[in-house]
C-alpha cells in the first residue's frame, strides 16, 4: 500500500513532451510561437543567399568581390537579427491576436523594419539610392529589396504557422492518448463496485471500508499521470486491490491464484501494465460465463528479466456475444512497454484449450 | 406486489432486497442471476414485477424481456444497471423504465408507483440501439404458459414449413413461428441458408455427398437426417465444408 499513498519515484519517458506540454497549457488556441529560435537563423541565411544571388546577377563579380560580400552579409545580419529582435518584443502582442491578424501584422512589422534598416544603412553608410553600393557599385535596386523581403519573410511566416499546427496536433494526439487510457477505467465496474459498497455498508460496514479504501486507491493509481514509473511491487498491488474489488462483485465466480516467485525489489515499469490486462481477463473470462472461473496469475524472475502469464478461461460458446474491444488496452501497453524497454519487452497472447494465456516479459531496469 | 429480483452479483441482489423492504415491498418471491433463469422463475413464481440488471451472463436482460414478451400475462419490468450508455438513450426515447446503480431509494420507490408494461417493438428498438449485431443467445418456444429456452448454439438447423419453421437440435424438435429470413438475418454470422427453406448452424456441418439422383445432400453432426442442398446454394455450401 504504502508504495501507492507515498509520491512514486517517476522519471518522464520522454521529456520533449512534456516540454511541448508546459508550453502548450498558455496558449488555448493555435497561435504561431514568433519567438521561434528557428526564426533569427532562418532570416540570416534567407537573406544572405538571396541578397548575394539578385546582387550576382546584377553586375560581375570580378572586382570588389570582398568588400561586396562584406556588405552583403553585414546588411543581412542587420536585417534578420533586427526582425528576429522585433518579432520577439512583438511577440505578446501578435500572439493575443488571430493567427491571420497576427501574421499579417508580423508581416507588416517586418517589412517596416528592413525599410528602416535600408534607410539608416543609406543616410549613414552608403548617402545613395538605390540601396546597397560598396565601394564601387550598385548592387541592389528598392525594389529588388521589397521582392527578397516578402518572399522571405512569407517563408518565415508559412514556417512558423505550420510548427504551430503540427504543435498543436501533436498535442491533441497526447491528451486523445492520455483519455483512451483512462476511458479504460471502465465505468461499469466502477458504479457496479459503488452500488456493492452502498449495500455492504449496512450489512458489513467493515468490508465496505475496506473496498471503498481499495477502490480510492485504484482510482488514484487510474488517474495519475500514466507515464509514470512505478515499482513492479506496487504495480502488483495495484492488481491485488483491483482483483479484491472484482470479488466482492463475483463473489465464488472469480478464483485469483498467484505465483510470484522472487518479486524483483528494485525494479521499475511504466504504471498500469499489468491490472489492465487482469481487467480484460474479468471482463471476458470470468463475467460472461454462468459459473465463472480462475484467473491464475504467474510471475517468474532471473536476474535481469521478469516473466509474467495471466491465464482465463473462456466461456463457452454460447456465452461468448457482447463482449469485444480489448484491443485498445492491449495496445497501448504494448506501446509503453515497447517506449520504455525497446524491444526487450514483449506482450503477446495465445488461446489454447479455451484458455486465453496472455504472456508479458520485460527487462528489469532499476530507477536508479 | 409479487417482485422478482435478476442480477448476476449477489451484493446487488442484496441490496435491492433491503431498498425495497426499506419501502415497504417485502414481497420478494425470488431472486435470479442471469435472463434465463428469471424467465424460468417468471414461468413458476408469476412475479408481478421484475427489476433486472441488464448486463449478464448466458441470457442479458435485454433478451429475456422480449422471451418474456410471449407470455400471457408478462410482468412489469424495470431494468438496472450501472453504465450502458447506448441502452439509457434508447430507454429514453423508448419511455423504458430504468434505474441507474447505485441504486437510489427514491427513484426506486418512483418507479415502483409508475411502472409500465413494455411492448417487444420497444425492446427491439432499444436492443437494436445497443449493439448493431445484437444476436439472441436463445431461441425461445411458447406452449401453454410454458417458455422453453433453446440455446442457439446448440440448434442445429432450421427449417421451415408452411406458416412454421422447425427448430432442431441433437436431441428436441421445436416449432416456432419468426419467419426464416428473419432468422437468417440475425444469426448470419454462424448459420448458412443451404435451400429456399432451411438454415444450417455451420459449426455443425460435417460433409456432403450427391444421392443417386445427382442431389447435393449435408450431412450434420449430431443427427443422422441428410438436408437437401438446393442447386443455386450449392457452390456457398461447397465453401463452407471444405473450410
Amino acid at each position: 500500500m504504502t508504495a501507492v499513498n507515498t509520491p512514486l519515484h517517476s522519471a518522464k519517458l520522454d521529456t520533449g513532451m512534456s516540454k511541448e506540454q508546459t508550453t502548450a497549457t498558455d496558449s488555448p488556441s493555435i497561435s504561431p510561437d514568433y519567438t521561434d529560435s528557428v526564426t533569427g537563423a532562418f532570416l540570416l541565411a534567407a537573406f544572405l543567399s538571396s541578397l548575394i544571388i539578385i546582387a550576382g546577377r546584377a553586375g560581375s563579380w570580378d572586382t570588389g568581390y570582398i568588400t561586396d560580400f562584406v556588405a552583403l552579409l553585414a546588411a543581412s545580419a542587420l536585417i534578420a537579427l533586427t526582425g528576429a529582435l522585433v518579432l520577439k518584443i512583438f511577440n505578446p502582442f501578435l500572439k493575443s491576436l488571430s493567427p491571420r491578424t497576427g501574421l499579417a501584422i508580423a508581416y507588416a512589422l517586418l517589412m517596416v523594419t528592413t525599410f528602416a534598416i535600408c534607410y539608416i544603412l543609406y543616410a549613414t553608410v552608403t548617402r545613395h539610392w538605390p540601396f546597397l553600393v560598396s565601394s564601387n557599385r550598385e548592387l541592389l535596386s528598392l525594389l529588388q529589396i521589397f521582392v527578397i523581403a516578402t518572399v522571405n519573410y512569407v517563408i518565415l511566416l508559412t514556417m512558423l504557422w505550420q510548427r504551430a499546427k503540427t504543435k498543436d496536433i501533436k498535442k491533441s494526439f497526447q491528451s486523445a492518448n492520455l483519455q483512451a487510457l483512462q476511458s479504460r477505467i471502465r465505468p461499469h465496474f466502477m458504479f457496479n463496485s459503488m452500488n456493492s459498497i452502498a449495500g455492504l455498508i449496512r450489512n458489513n460496514p467493515e468490508m465496505a471500508e475496506l473496498a471503498l479504501q481499495d477502490l480510492a486507491d485504484l482510482i488514484r493509481v487510474l488517474m495519475a499521470d500514466a507515464r509514470k514509473l512505478v515499482p513492479l511491487t506496487a504495480e502488483i498491488e495495484t492488481s491485488k486491490q483491483y482483483l479484491k474489488i472484482e470479488k466482492l462483485r463475483l463473489g465464488d465466480r472469480l478464483g485469483v491464484h498467484w505465483h510470484l516467485k522472487g518479486i524483483p525489489k528494485n525494479c521499475f515499469v511504466p504504471s498500469l501494465i499489468l491490472q489492465p490486462l487482469l481487467e480484460n481477463a474479468v471482463y471476458h473470462g470470468i463475467e460472461p460465463s454462468f459459473g465463472g472461473g480462475v484467473i491464475d496469475i504467474d510471475l517468474r524472475a532471473d536476474s535481469h528479466r521478469v516473466q509474467i502469464l495471466i491465464r482465463n478461461p473462456l466461456p463457452d460458446d454460447g456465452q461468448r456475444s457482447h463482449r469485444k474491444g480489448n484491443q485498445i488496452a492491449i495496445d497501448n501497453i504494448k506501446q509503453r512497454l515497447i517506449r520504455h524497454f525497446g524491444e526487450a519487452a514483449s506482450l503477446s497472447s495465445s488461446r489454447r484449450n479455451e484458455i486465453h494465456v496472455t504472456k508479458i516479459i520485460f527487462p528489469i531496469v532499476s530507477n536508479r | 406486489m409479487k417482485i422478482l429480483i435478476v442480477d448476476d452479483e449477489n451484493l446487488a441482489r442484496q441490496r435491492m432486497r433491503d431498498l425495497l423492504s426499506d419501502l415497504g415491498e417485502t414481497d420478494v418471491v425470488g431472486e435470479a442471476v442471469n435472463g434465463s433463469e428469471a424467465i424460468e422463475k417468471t414461468v413458476t413464481m408469476k412475479p408481478d414485477l421484475i427489476l433486472m440488471d441488464i448486463r449478464m451472463p448466458v441470457m442479458d436482460g435485454l433478451e429475456a424481456a422480449m422471451h418474456l414478451q410471449g407470455i400471457e400475462n408478462p410482468p412489469l419490468i424495470i431494468f438496472t444497471t450501472a453504465y450502458d450508455q447506448h441502452a439509457l438513450d434508447a430507454f429514453e426515447v423508448n419511455a423504458i423504465d430504468y434505474l441507474l446503480k447505485p441504486i437510489r431509494k427514491e427513484r426506486l420507490g418512483a418507479a415502483l408507483q409508475k411502472a409500465h408494461p413494455v411492448s417487444s417493438q420497444q425492446l427491439k428498438e432499444v436492443s437494436r440501439s445497443t449493439d448493431s449485431s445484437a444476436t439472441r443467445s436463445h431461441i425461445s418456444v411458447h406452449m401453454r404458459g410454458r417458455i422453453t429456452l433453446i440455446p442457439v448454439h446448440d440448434i442445429i438447423y432450421f427449417i421451415a414449413d408452411n406458416k412454421y419453421v422447425t427448430v432442431r437440435t441433437a436431441t428436441e424438435q421445436h416449432l416456432i413461428e419468426e419467419s426464416l429470413v428473419n432468422l437468417e438475418e440475425e444469426f448470419s454470422d454462424r448459420f448458412l441458408r443451404i435451400h429456399r427453406g432451411s438454415l444450417v448452424n455451420t459449426e455443425y456441418l460435417r460433409g456432403m455427398e450427391k444421392n443417386t439422383a445427382g442431389h447435393w445432400r449435408v450431412l450434420m453432426k449430431g443427427i443422422d437426417e441428410k438436408l437437401v442442398v438446393s442447386r443455386r446454394h450449392t457452390p456457398q455450401v461447397r465453401r463452407w465444408v471444405r473450410r
